[in-house]
């Protein structure tokens, strides 16, 4: 994974890129969202006061999975009716990233994943709608329309102008897990598992003030 | 070990079934008698049964 | 790779206050908390701004006391949480049947549950499953992660009281339809309200367990009846108590072989004799002597007749010729049988035989006196004495002796899934109890 260093056009700070696939990215100073041109980067605009956020990740933890070792590289924030939840961006060392959704620190891990077959229109979708893939059945567990509340770091697409988007995550009765994100067309299949704080090994977590780790 | 009573409660009772059939041990009873005369062996009608009160067999289906 | 430059600040609990009453708010749960109670004059208040806004007041009939105090650390399953959130939920149309539900924080691990219902506990976490219908021995159950759950009962569940934090919107008076599956000691819990269904996955505990984990330091009290997923102290011991009787049974056949093989069985004596009712002289008459060796043993006496639809009595005294000792027994023998609407019938059998036990060694002879109806036909009949034979009632006594201990552990297993499931809304007839182990 290269370690590739720019300056911030807006603040002169330097920018490092863990990623190389990074396509945006935030200056960690003055917080604006940079995009990478192919000669430098372009501010794009400007990420407005991170929301107070618990969560014991940041960008920079490091962690684990299934032998695996990935970094946190970047974060988008959602929030939706009920609520709101992170979704971490991690890289792994050969440069494949994956997603690590964090609501209220239940965790589900999910790899863009091309689709087996065509996916289903969204008129279909609906909670408790089932559907075939991969020889198993996953049932749409929730329907949420949420909208970005910040981002954070570096990530794979140009995440910063989206409006509402709408998510359909699915599983299956073995554990498996599914993300449909209906706001791009085609819309995009990420498939995963969910996964436990412990599996993760995670090393370089926030500290929180009375607590051991 | 999960039934330690148990297991102590059958080997008891087996230990003493083969304790009692190598004693010969049964489950009928007879009156014990004493100091039965050998001149019973000459005039046996002299011999009067301590098993008394047999109930006459009224007979019959 | 360089670190970062700014590392994210150590994250502390806020400190507010209360929009209503004025007091001091402290959010234990970090920026998780989107409702909190207001400790001091109970109002909910929404944590999801930066500063708080009024929700909900609340009247209450009286000050709620939870069993574990709100910023209680214990240690669950080697993790430390807090309790940050309590509340009460009420079952509708059943008053006195509600529950309390502690919300336990981890800010690495996050929030668990434990559950409290008349002193039986349950450490709870949500789960991210599909379920999958199903059968279980009849009645309807869910299939989970491989594991199936039966349908214990179903409830409509209103909270009644809020203490602490909650990372979801609370009030009071909201309602959920809940439904619990068992499978001892685990519980599968749904709670559907209008908008989702969430699946819970719940084990059980004790009072000592729970009061050891967080230390508690009142006695811990003692809880009534038996719950739901309380696993059964009969679990298994019934399959074990049994497979126990299966050895012991091979023990008895062993030792049943063995006796059969090794015991002396000889005969010592047999001889025929004929006896004609009413004839003139001494009825009784002794037989010529025979010697019982060895070690004290039994004797069997065998009695072979010809009696056809007759009757007859023996009296009997074997006497150790030397001793003087002896025994004195009588024996009925009697056989009838015939034919009539029903077909052909028999009562009695024309032989007969009988042991004496622990006869000593010795030279002996026996002294016989028959009876027969004065005007029965004479009869023939042989006397057999064996020496030490096998008596097979003892091994049927013990081998129905050996069934006491699994059939009463199967009983009490019985009766304690009864308790259990009498609470649950298939409570088992009075005429029809299925319990399971």
């Amino acid at each position: 994974m290269s370690g590739h260093t720019a300056t911030c056009p807006n603040c002169g700070a330097p920018v490092n890129f863990r990623w190389s696939g990074a396509v945006q990215t935030t200056c960690e100073f003055c917080h604006s969202i940079l995009v990478r041109t192919d000669l430098d980067l372009k501010k794009v605009g400007q990420v407005a006061d991170l929301p107070q956020d618990s969560s014991p990740i940041h960008l920079g933890t490091e962690g684990q999975y299934q032998n695996r070792p990935f970094v946190v590289v970047g974060r988008i924030i959602y929030e939706y009716e009920q609520g709101g939840w992170n979704e971490w961006h991690v890289v792994h060392n050969d440069g494949t990233s994956g997603w690590l959704a964090d609501a209220q620190l239940e965790y589900d891990l999910s790899f863009w994943t091309k689709p087996p077959k065509p996916l289903p229109p969204f008129e279909k979708v609906h909670r408790d709608a089932v559907f075939q893939w991969d020889k198993q059945q996953y049932r749409v567990t929730s329907v949420t329309r949420a909208h970005y509340k910040g981002v954070e770091g570096e990530l794979p697409f140009e995440y910063w102008d989206k409006h509402d988007m709408i998510f359909a995550d699915l599983r299956t009765t073995t554990g498996e897990f599914a993300t449909i994100d209906y706001s791009e067309n085609p819309p995009l299949l990420f498939m995963g598992r969910p996964v436990e704080f412990d599996d993760l090994h995670f090393k370089n977590l926030r500290e929180f003030e009375g607590w051991k780790q | 070990m999960r039934h330690p009573l148990f297991l102590a409660y059958g080997l008891a009772l087996i230990g003493l079934l083969g304790f009692g059939e190598y004693r010969g041990w049964g489950p009928t009873r007879a009156n014990e008698l004493r100091d039965v005369p050998r001149t019973i062996r000459d005039n046996p009608g002299a011999y009067r049964s301590h098993y008394g009160g047999y109930p006459r067999y009224i007979g019959g289906k | 790779m360089s670190s970062l430059a700014v590392s994210p600040p150590v994250v502390k609990a806020k400190s507010l206050s209360c929009p209503n009453c004025g007091g001091p708010v402290e959010l234990r749960g970090f920026a998780h908390t989107l409702s909190v109670v207001c400790p001091s004059c109970h109002s909910i208040l929404d944590a999801s701004t930066p500063t708080l806004t009024l929700v909900q007041r609340v009247q209450e009939a009286q000050r709620i006391q939870p069993m574990i105090p709100l910023g209680s650390r214990g240690k669950l399953e080697n993790t430390v949480y807090e309790v940050i959130g309590f509340q009460i939920r009420d079952i509708v149309g059943e008053p006195g049947e509600g529950w309390s539900e502690y919300l336990l924080f981890n800010p690495y691990k996050g929030f668990r549950y434990i559950s409290e219902y008349r002193n039986h506990w349950n450490f709870i976490r949500v789960l991210a499953a599909l379920p999958e219908p199903t059968k279980s021995r009849g009645k309807y159950a869910i299939r989970m992660l491989g594991q199936t759950y039966t349908h214990f009962d179903h409830a409509d569940a209103v909270t009644s009281s809020v203490l602490g934090e909650f990372p979801w919107r609370v009030k009071v008076g909201e309602m959920a339809q809940v439904d619990d599956y068992v499978s001892p000691p685990y519980m599968l819990s749904s709670e559907a309200t209008p908008g989702e269904v969430v699946w819970s996955l719940g084990e059980y505990y004790t009072c000592a367990q729970i009061w050891r984990a967080f230390q508690l330091p009142d006695r811990v009290p003692r809880a009534s009846g038996v719950f739901a997923n309380q696993p059964s102290p009969y679990a298994g011991r019934t399959a074990s108590a049994w497979r126990l009787w299966l050895w012991l049974m091979i023990a008895l056949f062993g030792i049943t072989l063995v006796m059969g093989f090794t015991s002396t069985n000889k005969e010592v004596f047999r001889h025929s004799y004929s006896f004609t009712p009413g004839a003139a002289g001494e009825p009784s008459f002794v037989t010529d002597p025979f010697d019982l060796q060895g070690r004290p043993d039994n004797i069997q006496l065998e009695i072979n007749t010809n009696l056809n639809n007759n009757w007859a009595y023996f009296n009997f005294a074997l006497i150790n010729q030397d001793s003087g000792h002896g025994y004195d027994f009588g024996r009925e023998v009697s056989y009838y049988y015939g034919t009539d609407s029903d077909g052909s019938w028999s009562e009695g059998k024309s032989r007969d035989s009988v042991i004496l036990p622990n006869v000593s060694p010795g030279r002996y002879y026996l002294r016989v006196e028959p009876e027969m109806d004065a005007t029965a036909t004479p009869m023939q009949y042989e006397l057999v004495v064996r020496r030490g034979v096998p008596v097979w009632i003892w091994i049927w006594l013990a081998a129905l002796l050996l069934l006491i201990p699994p059939i009463f552990i199967k009983i009490r297993s019985t009766a304690f899934e009864s308790k259990r499931w009498r609470e649950s809304d298939y409570p088992p007839s009075s005429s029809s109890s299925r319990g399971g182990d």
